[in-house]
């Protein structure tokens, strides 16, 4: 959809067209079919809770002001609980979209949360997200799998899946 | 049911043994064979916000992994693991450039995208397998409780706007109603813990998890039943913060969907790792 003429009259951006491409290149349920009937807004979890408004982000990105949506904090404020894409008359998913532009905000060095670094660093390490350890019961007592009865499982990702990985997180 | 494998995921992994003994003892109970995915890897959810592209790999490539050898499905306890398949099929039947890019990844692997194991989760697993029927024939103990169904987002959305989720949500209460537990509506049922708000703000994922702990609180109902570990850390693991998030006070006993499946068919509680769940399950007279 040719927007290029738009020019935002609060901040007198312009649209980004070739940064929304890359922005919705991967996404299964894009933008573009938004009617701004605002059904996402109305169940979305963190809208009750941080005023996040999907319908908005869905309408900046559909008009291709996107670079704004990367640098805004709202985009960290979603819950990931689905119910915007459960609940779209229009097949379009804004979690997605809020997924893709975290992506893009991460990419660009703007944000990075401490959590998900250290998810990152136990990944590459251990191909899990979290290391495996054993389980404490609520007295504080710690058992591992042998003592559970359950049995020794392998766990990790191949080097040829490591590099893989690799290439694909490098290449964001 | 031979053939089955399962993949456990992370959390299971990283202490959360609960989920993974109650599974293990109730499928054994129901005469349901599976077999340990080996080696276990991180499904990619946890690593959604830096890049899809990434964490739909680490998903599909269980799928591909466990149909290389020879699994037509793979069981997955986990909600967040289930969804991660199912979403990751979604995207990939949708994008081409998806397609491309795990395909060049799966390559050095000697994995392929046109053979990936189903994903199922354990409601569809025990329904297919003895049904609502044949699991109330397996009934030692009816329980006769009102638990407040905590279905979580992963289950309930697993494939966003299909229907799929009301089509789930009724074969579990279908199973829960054969083991004598009813599941009533009550306000807040389809709400949102808070597990995936944990990674960028705390302090609100902590609200909606008090805020689901004192909604199950007030709708008068004898406890929190659970799926996915990632509720389960929420609700029960951080109750007591998740409490004192809200201003509550008063504790909420919180289960997995397969211990009281468990206590119903008879297992002794030990054996369905209650020992490890940290919110007063011992309020129950049927764990006792």
């Amino acid at each position: 959809m040719a927007m290029s003429g738009l020019t935002d009259l609060m901040t007198m951006a312009k649209p980004n067209e070739a940064l929304k491409a890359r922005i919705i290149a991967l996404l299964a349920r894009g933008p573009d079919m938004c009617l701004q009937c605002g059904r996402c807004t109305s169940g979305c979890t963190a809208f009750r809770l941080l005023e996040l408004k999907p319908h908005e982000i869905v309408c900046s990105a559909k008009m291709g002001f996107v670079e704004e949506l990367v640098s805004s904090k709202s985009i960290w404020d979603c819950a990931l609980c689905l119910k915007c894409a459960e609940r779209c008359p229009q097949e379009v998913s804004p979690y997605e979209l809020i997924l893709s532009l975290r992506n893009e905000a991460i990419s660009k060095g703007l944000e990075i949360p401490e959590a998900l670094r250290d998810i990152l660093m136990t990944l590459m390490e251990t191909g899990l997200a979290f290391k495996p350890k054993k389980a404490v019961d609520r007295e504080g007592k710690a058992y591992g799998r042998e003592e559970l009865g359950l049995p020794a499982l392998r766990t990790g990702l191949s080097e040829q899946a490591l590099m893989a990985l690799m290439e694909l997180l490098g290449g964001a | 049911m031979p053939g089955l494998a399962v993949f456990w995921g992370c959390r299971v992994l990283s202490g959360d043994v609960a989920l993974e003994l109650s599974v293990r003892k109730v499928l054994e109970t129901l005469g349901v064979d599976i077999t340990d995915l080996e080696p276990q890897s991180c499904c990619g959810e946890p690593i959604r916000s830096l890049n899809l592209t990434a964490s739909c790999y680490l998903a599909l490539r269980i799928l591909a992994l466990s149909a290389s050898k020879g699994y037509n499905e793979v069981l997955m306890p986990c909600s967040k693991g289930y969804f991660m398949a199912n979403w990751s099929l979604d995207m990939l039947s949708r994008s081409g450039e998806l397609s491309e890019a795990i395909s060049k990844a799966f390559s050095s692997e000697g994995l392929s995208l046109d053979r990936l194991s189903r994903p199922i989760d354990l409601v569809e697993l025990v329904y297919r397998a003895v049904g609502p029927e044949g699991l109330r024939n397996k009934v030692e103990k009816p329980l006769g409780l009102r638990v407040a169904l905590h279905p979580g987002c992963y289950f309930m959305r697993s494939k966003p706007g299909t229907g799929e989720g009301l089509r789930k949500l009724a074969e579990l209460r279908e199973l829960l109603s054969a083991v004598g537990v009813e599941a009533p509506y009550y306000p807040g049922m389809m709400d949102c813990c808070g597990g995936s708000l944990w990674l960028t703000r705390q302090d609100a994922a902590l609200t909606l998890a008090g805020s689901k702990l004192k909604a199950a609180s007030e709708s008068g109902l004898d406890c929190l039943v659970v799926l996915c570990p990632s509720c389960f850390e929420m609700l029960d693991a951080r109750q007591e913060d998740a409490l004192s998030a809200v201003g509550e006070k008063k504790g909420v006993p919180v289960l997995y969907l397969p211990q009281l499946l468990g206590l119903a068919l008879g297992i002794d509680p030990a054996e369905l790792g209650l020992r490890f769940n940290r919110s007063p399950v011992e309020e129950l007279s049927v764990v006792r």
